[in-house]
């Protein structure tokens, strides 16, 4: 259980507090509720570029991190599909000093011609250091638009392709800004040694006076049902085969992702999972192999992704995927499997939460769509899942005709 | 929970044009814990954090890689040691772990090989007996040892394509010499070659009688220390279980590059051999190295990456053990850049052998570092990370105390010593990996 108090400025920034006595650091955690699908198929990358931006300096302050570091803090930002989090731990003395940073560049980006073309170079960097310098980078640049075919989750937040990062302008920058980061638009989490009223009252200090803004409209295309199996096959300069397969799920608000999240642990959680001794120790198909769920906010994806051994080929690999899945929908569930995978995500999560900042994080996150309070709803809702839901989705989601499929093949040679 | 709306206003546009007060961070607190020393010397140390019931246990055995005679042994040992018991194949095993909802991994580090179980605190009696099992039956099952086998020799080949990868490996080489148990570069073929009386032979030299201490952390119960008590005390513990220094042998070379043909980013490493974790400058260099390349705000990540746009990351940093060290640049950049990142980190080095740091600079990494303290003293968890590097060395939280005051009383000046002395760029050495030499 997490306490926390809630509160909305008329500016619309909500905040959400956490009192908690025991730790020296303060963390402030802010979710913009924006993320790449809020791009365009001609111009991805952008969510991400702009969170580079987003540290460039704003109108009264030159740079976000000297002040930051000068009161012994530091920041971290990251980009997913849905979202924009920046986050920050400090000393507690020095929390204003966190708050007028945040809420100065909230407020007003500087927007110099100097940082954008120092964060596109930067930021093209980080495309080939992760998605084209590594063997097996460039996975999720093929998958994503096997699995979807209108949805904007078919492009990564990285961008699509180098060049749309190279042809951003300031004055993309600037619109993004104003439609996107607005206090309306926002959720605050102040995590540490601080009561409510003290967090409010600093809050609406700084915050207060931000003006609100209007919220885009998000018309976001509705990714059709999936009837047919979708094949992509690559040959690579990699040392061995790999095997993609991913199935459309429900969304993270759906009640239904916890039994798929269930699920995924026993597929593959751990030395015990079902993939591991069945595919890893008996059959020795795969040298390692992993069931996951993406956990996204608009209906996401189930993934099995495995590295093929030597002597294996890549259909045998699949149609043994094929076979574990079969027996999920055809065999009972055992109540000591289920047992097992509900209490690894109990202290999973309890684990979690003795770090501030991730307390944090999970409480302004949770906060930006379902509500803090769900936080302290899904021990509950683990519990609840039953075994024939866990079949029931299996039988209805993981079938033939429902699948995309990526076989990416080693070459020879580097 | 309360949720209002409220309708305050203000208005105070001048308001950000200044900087809130900034107040110092006076007396960071040193993590608190207890001591158990058992009858044969294994000392129970805890930490305690009532918030949640549930802890962590790490268990500390005086055997790593730095044991290791042949290429991935310490690591296939550690690995198959948790793969049953003489009672239980290693998928019971397993599931009996994962049945109270416990994460169980061994890992071995440079130095030490790691037991580390989170456990609810219901459960923990039922899991630590089976640790206890696995600590002293474990099947070494020949099957599954093949299988690790395979499984890594498939792991290291991606790896050797990792440009990343190849460079500090090299580096490493150039550091200690070949024959280094820290330094070996093996080809994965070797990962095939491990037999079970290798294993087991490790086991039983280092692990089965090498347990030095434990950490505990989170809400330790009475219980816990006596079920420590109960089965720990009478392990049979060697009596000689000094560490001992391992003899490197840095090759000399000044420049090394691997070749990837299709590489689109060079991996640079730069660095030089340094010394051990007990060095009279480690207090110090460690502030220094920060300043240089340990934050985002540094010298290099200012240059390379916020001026430049040379690269993703830059960092520097120290990489310190019981018997040597080195001090480590690593960067990713693109391939057309590679000679002009060099010649950018070498001025960099250059520019603190020559010239004094800014005391608002310096002051600036002060604190930050201090703040950095904080945050590594959050929570049970990291109070206990922070202890293992102490006291599986010898140390105590003095040594925390050593690094504050260092800190507190680095000037420009001694900086600038200490940068004459190890940040020469003549003292370097250049590994590259990629599609072009430099």
């Amino acid at each position: 259980m997490i306490l926390f108090s809630k509160f909305t400025l008329p500016n619309g920034l909500r905040l959400i507090v956490h009192t908690d006595k025991t730790t020296p650091i303060v963390a402030i955690n802010i979710v913009y509720d924006v993320g790449a699908r809020d791009e365009v198929y001609e111009k991805t990358g952008f969510a991400h570029l702009f969170e580079h931006l987003m540290f460039g300096g704003s109108k009264n302050i030159p740079s976000y991190d000297e002040p930051l570091q000068m009161v012994g803090g530091e920041n971290n930002a990251y980009t997913s599909n849905d979202l924009t989090n920046y986050y920050l731990t400090l000393p507690i003395e020095n929390i204003e000093t966190g708050l007028w940073l945040e809420s100065d560049r909230m407020n007003e980006l500087a927007f110099t011609e100097k940082s954008l073309e120092v964060q596109r170079n930067v930021v093209m960097e980080e495309f080939k250091q992760r998605y084209l310098n590594q063997p097996y980078g460039d996975v999720w640049l093929l998958f994503r638009p096997l699995a979807y075919q209108v949805h904007p989750y078919q492009w990564p937040t990285i961008g699509r392709e180098l060049s749309h990062i190279a042809d951003a302008t300031l004055q993309d920058v600037k619109d993004f800004f104003y439609k996107h980061y607005r206090p309306s638009n926002a959720v605050m989490c102040i995590a540490g040694n601080i009561e409510a009223d003290r967090a409010l009252e600093l809050t609406t200090k700084w915050f207060g006076d931000i003006p609100a803004g209007s919220n885009a409209p998000r018309n976001l295309p509705v990714e059709p049902k999936q009837t047919e199996r979708r094949f992509l096959e690559v040959i690579r300069p990699v040392p061995n085969d790999m095997l993609l397969m991913g199935f459309h799920i429900c969304g993270k608000e759906d009640d239904n992702i916890l039994a798929w999240d269930l699920l995924s642990d026993m597929l593959s959680n751990g030395n015990s999972s079902r993939l591991y001794n069945a595919l890893v120790k008996d059959k020795q198909v795969f040298s390692s192999i992993n069931a996951y769920i993406t956990g996204d906010h608009h209906p996401g994806l189930m993934v099995f992704s495995g590295m093929v051994l030597p002597g294996i080929s890549l259909e045998d690999a699949e149609n043994n995927i094929w076979i574990e899945i079969e027996k999920i929908k055809t065999t009972a569930i055992a109540t000591d499997e289920l047992e097992k995978v509900k209490n690894k995500a109990e202290s999973a999560m309890v684990f979690g939460w003795m770090n501030i900042l991730s307390k944090a994080t999970s409480l302004a996150t949770y906060e930006l769509y379902q509500g803090a309070d769900e936080i302290n709803r899904i021990p509950e809702k683990y519990i609840k899942v039953n075994a024939e839901q866990i079949q029931k989705l299996a039988l209805s989601n993981l079938n033939k005709g429902q699948e995309s499929v990526l076989y990416y093949r080693a070459s020879k040679g580097e | 929970m309360p949720c209002r709306i409220l309708h305050l206003h203000i208005k105070n546009p001048m308001l950000h044009q200044t900087a809130p007060p900034a107040f110092p961070i006076t007396n960071p607190p040193l993590p608190e814990y207890q001591t158990q020393t058992l009858p044969n010397g294994v000392k129970v140390y805890s930490v305690t954090d009532t918030a949640a019931e549930v802890v962590k246990i790490s268990m500390y055995f005086n055997a790593g890689v730095k044991n290791n005679l042949i290429p991935f042994l310490a690591g296939t040992t550690t690995s198959l040691w948790k793969q049953g018991t003489h009672r239980l194949s290693g998928s019971a095993f397993s599931a009996a772990i994962d049945g109270y909802g416990a994460y169980l991994s061994v890992t071995a580090g440079t130095e030490f090989t790691e037991i580390s179980i989170h456990t609810l605190n219901r459960c923990f009696a039922e899991v630590m007996n089976l640790v206890l099992e696995m600590i002293q039956t474990p099947a070494f099952n020949e099957t599954d040892l093949r299988i690790d086998c395979t499984n890594r020799k498939q792991r290291l080949t991606t790896e050797l394509q990792k440009t990343s990868y190849t460079a500090i490996t090299n580096f490493n080489v150039a550091m200690m010499g070949e024959n280094h148990p820290l330094a070996f570069i093996a080809p994965p073929e070797d990962a095939e070659k491990i037999t079970r009386d290798d294993v087991v032979s490790f086991y039983n030299n280092f692990l089965l009688n090498g347990l030095m201490s434990v950490l505990v952390a989170g809400y330790v119960t009475p219980e816990m220390d006596n079920w420590f008590a109960d089965n720990l005390g009478s392990f049979n513990t060697s009596p000689t279980r000094s560490i001992g220094a391992i003899e490197t042998t840095p090759t000399g070379k000044k420049k090394v590059f691997i070749p990837h043909q299709t590489a689109t980013q060079s991996s640079i490493v730069i660095g030089r051999p340094l010394f051990s974790r007990f060095h009279p400058d480690f207090a110090s260099m460690r502030v220094v190295t920060v300043l240089f390349g340990g934050y985002f705000g540094s010298r290099l990540m200012s240059n390379l990456r916020e001026d430049k746009g040379y690269t993703y990351g830059i960092s520097a940093s120290m990489n310190v053990n019981y018997s040597s060290g080195q001090l480590i640049i690593r960067t990713d950049v693109g391939t057309e850049v590679t000679a002009d990142a060099i010649a950018e980190i070498n001025k960099e080095l250059l520019r603190m052998c020559t010239e004094e740091v800014r005391p608002d600079e310096l002051e600036l990494v002060k604190n930050y570092m201090l703040g950095t303290y904080l945050r590594s003293v959050d929570g049970a968890l990291a109070k206990a990370d922070v202890l293992s590097r102490l006291l599986n060395y010898g140390l105590t939280t003095d040594a925390l105390k050593v690094n504050i005051e260092a800190l507190k009383s680095l000037t420009p000046s001694k900086i600038k010593t200490f940068s004459e002395k190890y940040f020469q760029p003549q003292d370097m050495t250049v590994v590259v990996s990629g599609s072009k030499d430099v």
